[in-house]
């Protein structure tokens, strides 16, 4: 099953008819436990290409006993911050993850330039 | 043929592969204005920090393709102005539901998910890459564009239709609601990232 966070799409209306016409399936849909992820999955079962997981690095995979062995912080191109909290309720100093630091100073940088930009609406 | 790169100026845009360019000039000549963004799915202002910071570093990243803020009607006002604000690009989708309501009172995130389905329609679009609010993008990953795929002629027939990472079947966390047969996904992993 794909994760739904990141994905490489070439649009097309027959495909999202496929898609559409999938809503109104109620069996198929009371088996889909994770959504439009279980939905993809399913329509299109072996018939998609899988991405090595540096494109869509789900924060769990970095921690110990879950796939710390395969994760290389210097590898990772697109770090996703699955599950809560996420790192906008979180403080520097004070996080549950590490990996939520890096959010939080990329996050201040872009604060500190809006600002001097003149833009400081709390977002 | 495909380079990263070479895709404006030559058209050799690997994902209409199953037609080379060269045999099929008018392909090229529409590939030379391919249309080409990131998008994401916003639905509340909850989780409208984490598109911001993800716009940023997009750009940080050095990425020559826009990130597209696809906004639902439960969008507010507030959160539009915001992104008028900061020059991010925002377009208008419906909120995709199935027709029977499925419960997903132990994950109600997943409510908000079939929205993200939505991409697939934006055929004024060569090519999109739907992404989560709640990322931070640490390298560019333009590559992710010139990725090889099947046409939107293919109808969704071929064995290239989208592209993704596997999803963690691990449950670190053992939510009891989680299917049974989630476990030891490593071997998946080992060909995700050998892929």
């Amino acid at each position: 099953m794909p994760n739904g966070g990141l994905q490489v799409i070439n649009p097309s209306a027959a495909i999202y008819n496929r898609i559409l016409n999938q809503l109104t399936n109620d069996n198929a849909i009371d088996s889909y436990d994770f959504a439009d992820q279980s939905m993809l999955g399913d329509l299109f079962f072996n018939r998609w290409v899988t991405l090595p997981y540096i494109y869509n690095a789900l924060k769990t995979l970095r921690m110990k006993g879950v796939h710390d062995a395969i994760w290389r912080d210097g590898r990772v191109k697109n770090i996703h911050y699955i599950l809560s909290p996420k790192p906008w309720d979180e403080k520097s100093g004070h996080t549950s993850n590490p990996s939520h630091e890096w959010w939080l100073e990329k996050n201040a940088e872009r604060l500190k330039e809006e600002k001097a930009e003149g833009i400081d609406d709390g977002f | 043929m495909a380079t990263t790169n070479g895709h404006e100026a030559s058209g050799a845009l690997p994902k209409k592969g199953i037609l080379s360019p060269r045999s099929r000039p008018s392909a090229t000549l529409r590939l030379a204005n391919a249309l080409i963004v990131w998008t994401t799915v916003i639905t509340n202002t909850s989780y409208l920090s984490g598109l911001l910071a993800l716009d940023y570093s997009l750009k940080q990243s050095g990425s020559k393709y826009p990130l597209v803020a696809l906004y639902t009607a439960t969008f507010p006002e507030e959160g539009l102005a915001a992104l008028e604000r900061r020059g991010i690009p925002k377009q208008a989708i419906g909120y995709l539901l199935p027709s029977k309501t499925k419960d997903y009172t132990n994950d109600p995130r997943f409510y908000d998910c079939w929205s993200k389905l939505a991409p697939f329609s934006l055929t004024q679009f060569d090519r999109v890459v739907q992404l989560d609010s709640d990322m931070l993008v640490l390298k560019n990953m333009d590559e992710l564009m010139d990725l090889e795929l099947d046409a939107p002629e293919m109808e969704g027939k071929g064995n290239r239709v989208f592209a993704a990472s596997h999803a963690c079947v691990c449950n670190p966390f053992k939510k009891p609601h989680y299917p049974k047969n989630w476990y030891a996904c490593v071997s998946r992993w080992i060909h995700a990232i050998s892929s």
